[in-house]
This record gives C-alpha cells, structure tokens and sequence, in this order.
C-alpha cells in the first residue's frame, strides 16, 4: 500500500484457475471514486469482462469477492464479501453480500478484490495470506459440507476465528446445483442467483483468508471514529433498528405475520395453524428459547449473529448457526415446519450444504403442495412429503444435491423444474419470470419488494425496504398497497442499497441516514463526499447491471411474477387485494421514474450520460445516439 | 370548551416489537382502550394514545408531524391500513387497531 492511498489496499488479486497463474493489478484511484468497490467494482468487471457468449458456466465468466473502503475499518459490521459473477439461475448478474471477516482479512493481506477467472482442471482452494497468494490441491476436501471444510483447513493452517476466513462450497456447489451458494465463517452466506454453482463448475472448493498483517488506514482517524460512534448510536436508539440491534432479524417472523408477509406453506395461507404457540416466534421469546453463543462479525456490536445450542428434540445439544429472519422463513414456514429447534437444524442443514435457504423454502413447499393435491406422486418422487416434515425435507434436499431421482430436475431450481411439470403444478410456483425466487416474504403484501424484485437486475432486490426515505424527499411512510406510491419509491430509492453494498460493509448496520454513512467514507478515505454522489455511484452501478442483463438477453419482457407469486391472498391482513390489476401501471411509473425506456428496459442515454456510463450508450443505443 | 364524554372505547393493541415503547419488553403484546368520540378518526385514537407515551409518540409519528413514521406497522381489524381503513376513517365500537414492528427481515 503506498502512503497516499487511505481507507483501500489499492491492489486486485487476479486468478486463472484455467493456466494457474495469479496476478495483481492496481485498484486505480479513478476506479475508486467511480465504483467505490463491492458490487460496484465487480459491475464494472462483469460488463467489461464478461461477453454475452459466456454463460454462467463458461471459464470466461467471472467470479468477483469484492470488499469495500469500510472494510477492516473500525465501523460496525465490515467484514463485508461482495460476489458478483453472471449467477446460474437466471444466467444474469448476480450482486450477493455476506459477512463474517472476509473483506477484513483480505483487505489486511493486500486486496481489495479477488477475481477469478477460467476453470482448474482439478479441484483447487485458494489460500491468501500477508505474504502471498496459492492455489492449493483440495482433493481431500471433496464431499466435504462448509462447515467441515471450514474446520479441514483451520487444521491445515492451524488458524481459527478471526485470524482465518474461510468460504466455500459444500455439495450443492460440487454438483452445480442453480442455487448453490458460498457459505463461509460459519453461517453466513453469499447466496443469490447460484453463485455457489459458478464456484462448483470452475473447482475451486474454498477461498481462505488468513488476517494479514498489512494496516488499512483512514485518511481522517478521529472523525471516523465520530462517525462509527454515531452509527452505532443510531442503531441503538432509532425505533426501527432497536429491534435489529437487541436481536438480529428474529422479529421478522411476528412481525412479518402480522402484516400478512411470513409466507406459510408456499402462500396457501397468511394464517398459522391454531396449534402455533405464536408467544415462541416473538424475537426476544426465540432468542431466549436458546443456549446462545455470541458469533459476531469483524468489528460489530450488533446482538445480531449467534451461535445456538439446540435444547430439546432429536438434535439436541447440536450447535448451529441461529437463523436470519430468512431461515425461520424458508426452512420453517414456507414448508409449514412450526418448531424452532427443528427448523434451526434444518436451516443448519441448507447452510452446510451450501444451498439458498430461500429458494430451497420454495422449491420444498411446492413439492409438498404438489403432493398433496396429487400433482405428483410418492413415486414421482420416491416418498410421501407433507407438511412441516423436517426430516422429509432433509431427505429432499440430499436428493438435490446428490442430483439423485427427481432431485436433479428440482436442483435446476424453481422456474426450470415448474416449467418441466407444467400444468396445474406449474400454476402453483413461486418464481420470477427471470429465473429468480423472492426472498422469505410473502410478497403480496409488500408490493415494493415484489416489483423490485422482478425489474431487479442482480438475481435479488436491488433497492430493498426503505431506510429514512425522507432524505430522498419521500414520505415516511407509504401504503404497501398503494400502487402508485410504491412504485414511485422503489424508483426513487434505486442506488442506495447498491451503493451500500460496495462499501464492505453489513446491509444492517448501514441501515442508518445516508448522510452519517458518507461522513463515514469521507472521513475513510479522504475525499469530499456526499449523499448526491453516492446515490449516482448506486444508481451507476445497477444501471451497469442492468445493461449487462439486457446485452445478455434478459429483456423487461421477464420482468413479471409468476402466477402463484402475484395470486391474491385467500385471508389474512391483505386477503383480497391483487397487485394483478395494478401492474403494467406500477412498471410505468418505475421506469419513468427510473430513467429507463419502458418499451426495451434500458436505460435512457440520459440516464447514462448523468451517470457518466457515456460507454454504455453505443452499446445499447447504437453509435448513432451517442453524440 | 367543554369536552364531551367519551362515547366508546377502541382497543389499540401492541404487538412483541412494538410493546417496547409503551413500557414493554418487546415480546407478548400490550392492550390500550382508548377513549373515542363520535366522528373520531383512526389517526385521532392514535394520537390520543401517543400523547400519554412520549416514546410511542416519536415511533410513531414523522418528526412531531400528523404523518406516520416508518418505523411502526397499522392494521385496522386485521387489514393493514390502506386496504379498508385510512388514517382518516371514522372508528366505531369494538374496532382494534393493532401496532406491530415494521421490520422486513434479512
């Protein structure tokens, strides 16, 4: 790192696992402001990179694990892994955040980015440390889950906790299941789009990280440190993020309930059974139903990630990662499991195997609906699946990730194996027409997540719920039915929670003012920064991304749920309300609000001029629109 | 001018999350009758509500403004606000309003 370069190590770590050769080049300081890093840099490197004859699981395709200024910094939450590749569901970009020390350590070994490319012809691990980079036999490691591949390396390099990060793949990547994805540091997870199946088909089984010993260093120490004290301030004390400081994501589930957005069996219901003990799903009642271990992420004050004793059941006194908000969802109610243990274990089970919890909750809760309305047989699928069957759940999920009977079809992921069965049981999947599931709400109650996440552009929500939408010159609050609203905010917060994810930092502890986040990266790196520019960085970055979907072939004409995603609730807080009639409207006024042509999806020359994209204008306009 | 007497009562209920800023501990669920006039509005309960719990009032309303705030989710007899209930619309006997968390998850 030279003296003048603050708050990055300055270098990007190449690999081509196809020739074995590793490099490094320079992060320039031009690149830096423009992209800022994360989801940012790795846009950039897709559109330049990446050509629309590479697929997902071409060598040429990319595989970006990106961290940002924030990253290593003494700024809660910023331990940041940004992947971005061209994912294996949709077969478009893929922006997919996780946590734990990654960013931290890579950062303190030299890099602010590690992209690989080609494919090995033998299964190899990455291992970066202060004083060099290997590319390491990982036969031994084969068939291994996360975890215990985690643990087989902590032994090679007799490292462990912070001093050694690891990410991987566990079967499901091996076998290039579409929504395999990277699991690392125990429980925490990249896992949008298949990025685990781009890992899996270019053999590299894990990337581990030692803590180097190169320092990061603010170009203003003591307002960073102002600026980290207020954030965590705010996270103490602001209403909406008490709850998440006190108890991570646990409160989703009951709140989520009581607007009608905890998806219960495959949204056949917005109703829980009347057995549910309802008082155990409360977040303070599901963190104290635990033996907790605390199991923070680099430089984090959060309540937020722990580690859980199971205290009762079948699987008692196994330590598992608690469950995100997401895990209860997609291991729990979306296959109508209802008790905690078990479907901890579950979600346990999904993270070992490296599969996305969320589109698993899918794909198993339309097998079990299937099934039960005689959609498919105990012999189409070699046993009896019924509701809340954890065990029988786990057997599917093995079958998936063996690719083993119908579990090949299913490992294709929700769209591709509905299209397959067709009919009747086609009519009763969750999906977007991209190729892509929601995450674990029921989004016919939350119409800003459902239209964000069809006219996403990185496999996932690009904007994500609201934080202080105020300082967009937005209301507080809006109806989440309100179609007209809606689709003006989700337009109007487009770049923010791109922006947050190039910092290296946690999409929760930068759920503070925009204005607190860039003193903070000011006073990281030393530049003049503020809010307008880094809504023009966001907003930069997912038009970049949805130019790389649209030179791929992935048009607006896939920008629309599936029929089970968009029915209208049978009962429940919204039971009756359709965002069927409303939605070509609501797309109108996102891509005006957006800035994009509504009639080909892209983004409009001016849109791309004021984001300084003047490169991207040919490419999707024609020569002719440039000047 | 004399106040009238309260003519009903509407039951205002808080939910896990949401008891913490009416003394709670953020689990189980707290219960509010609150007092209500003939013509009074789903935003008047609220307000007469927030007026007796200083944190309640700056959870749930923008800034000391009569607009809501983010942080708190309405349902109106069990449809979220919006779908048959505004803030503006007339309360009656036996109605419940219920406050919970608004929290997306992750």
């Amino acid at each position: 790192m030279t003296d003048s370069i603050f708050a990055y190590a300055g270098q990007i770590l190449r690999v081509d696992l196809s020739s074995g050769k590793t490099w490094t080049e320079p992060f320039e300081a031009e690149d830096r402001r423009k992209w800022i890093g994360g989801t940012g840099l790795g846009a950039k490197i897709l559109w330049k990179e990446v050509p629309p004859e590479a697929g997902w699981d071409h060598p040429e395709n990319r595989l970006v694990m990106a961290t940002g200024p924030l990253a290593g910094l003494p700024v809660w939450g910023t331990g940041g892994l940004t992947v971005v590749t061209r994912g294996a569901l949709t077969n478009g970009a893929t922006n997919t955040q996780a946590n734990g020390f990654f960013g931290a350590n890579l950062k303190c070994c030299g890099f602010d980015a590690i992209v690989i490319q080609g494919q090995s012809p033998e299964w190899v691990y990455l291992h970066v440390h202060s004083d060099g980079v290997e590319l390491r036999d990982a036969s031994s490691l084969l068939g291994k889950d996360t975890w215990q591949t985690q643990q087989a390396l902590e032994e090679v390099t007799a490292l462990n906790g912070h001093n050694l990060s690891v990410y991987s793949i566990g079967p499901a990547g091996e076998n290039l299941v579409r929504f395999a994805a990277i699991q690392g540091d125990y429980g925490h997870v990249a896992s949008k789009n298949g990025c685990g199946a781009v890992m899996g088909k270019k053999k590299l089984k894990a990337v581990a990280i030692e803590r180097g010993k190169k320092g990061i260093a603010a170009a203003h120490p003591r307002a960073l440190y102002a600026a980290a004290d207020e954030i965590a301030h705010n996270l103490k004390t602001d209403a909406s993020t008490r709850g998440l400081y006190l108890f991570g994501t646990l409160g989703g589930v009951r709140n989520l309930y009581g607007m009608g957005a905890l998806p219960i069996r495959n949204y056949t219901t917005n109703v829980w059974p009347e057995d549910v003990d309802t008082k155990k799903w409360e977040g303070k009642n599901l963190r104290e139903g635990f033996d907790h271990r605390g199991h923070q992420c680099s430089a984090c004050g959060m309540h937020h990630c722990h580690m859980l004793v199971i205290g009762s059941g079948r699987h008692k006194g196994e330590v598992v990662d608690e469950p995100e908000y997401e895990g209860w969802s997609g291991a729990g109610w979306a296959i109508g499991a209802t008790e905690p243990s078990e479907v901890a274990w579950l979600n346990d089970r999904l993270d070992r195997a490296c599969v996305d919890v969320n589109e698993f909750g899918w794909l198993c809760g339309w097998v079990m609906e299937c099934q039960q309305k005689g959609y498919l047989s105990d012999k189409d699928l070699g046993f009896r699946l019924e509701w809340g069957d954890v065990e029988g759940a786990n057997r599917l999920l093995q079958m998936i990730y063996r690719r083993e009977g119908l579990g090949d079809l299913l490992a294709e992921g929700v769209k591709r194996a509905a299209e397959k069965l067709g009919g009747e049981a086609a009519d009763c999947a969750i999906y977007t027409e991209i190729g892509n599931t929601p995450r674990g709400h029921d989004h016919r109650s939350r119409w800003e997540e459902m239209l964000d996440t069809c006219t996403g552009s990185g496999g996932t929500l690009d904007t994500a719920p609201p934080v202080q939408p105020t300082e967009f010159g937005l209301p507080a609050r809006i109806e989440p039915q309100d179609p007209e609203a809606v689709p003006k905010q989700v337009g109007v917060l487009r770049g923010r929670r791109t922006f947050e994810d190039s910092l290296g930092a946690c999409a929760f502890t930068t759920r503070v003012s925009m204005h607190v986040l860039c003193r903070s990266v000011e006073a990281a790196t030393g530049w003049d920064f503020r809010m307008e520019e880094a809504i023009r960085n966001g907003r930069r970055t997912a038009a970049l991304l949805r130019a790389f979907n649209l030179r791929c072939g992935i048009g607006p004409e896939l920008e629309k749920p599936s029929k089970r995603y968009c029915s209208t609730p049978v009962n429940g807080p919204v039971a009756g309300v359709s965002i069927s009639d409303h939605w070509e409207k609501m797309l109108d006024i996102w891509y005006e609000t957006v800035g994009y042509d509504r009639k080909t999806g892209r983004p409009t020359p001016e849109t791309l001029r004021s984001l300084e994209l003047e490169e991207v204008i040919e490419s999707l306009w024609g020569a002719e629109v440039k000047t | 001018m004399q106040m009238s007497e309260p003519v009903f009562k509407v039951n205002v209920e808080l939910m896990a999350w949401a008891t913490v800023f009416v003394g709670g501990d953020g689990s189980d669920r707290k219960n509010a009758e609150v007092d209500a006039f003939s013509g009074d509005t789903v935003r008047a309960v609220l307000k007469r509500l927030s007026a007796r719990h200083p944190d309640l009032d700056k959870a749930l309303w923008h800034e000391g403004t009569d607009s809501l705030s983010e942080h708190l989710e309405i349902a109106v007899n069990d449809a979220l606000l919006g779908i048959h209930h505004t803030l503006e619309s007339e309360v009656k006997a036996g109605d419940t309003i219920l406050l919970m968390g608004q929290f997306m998850g992750g």
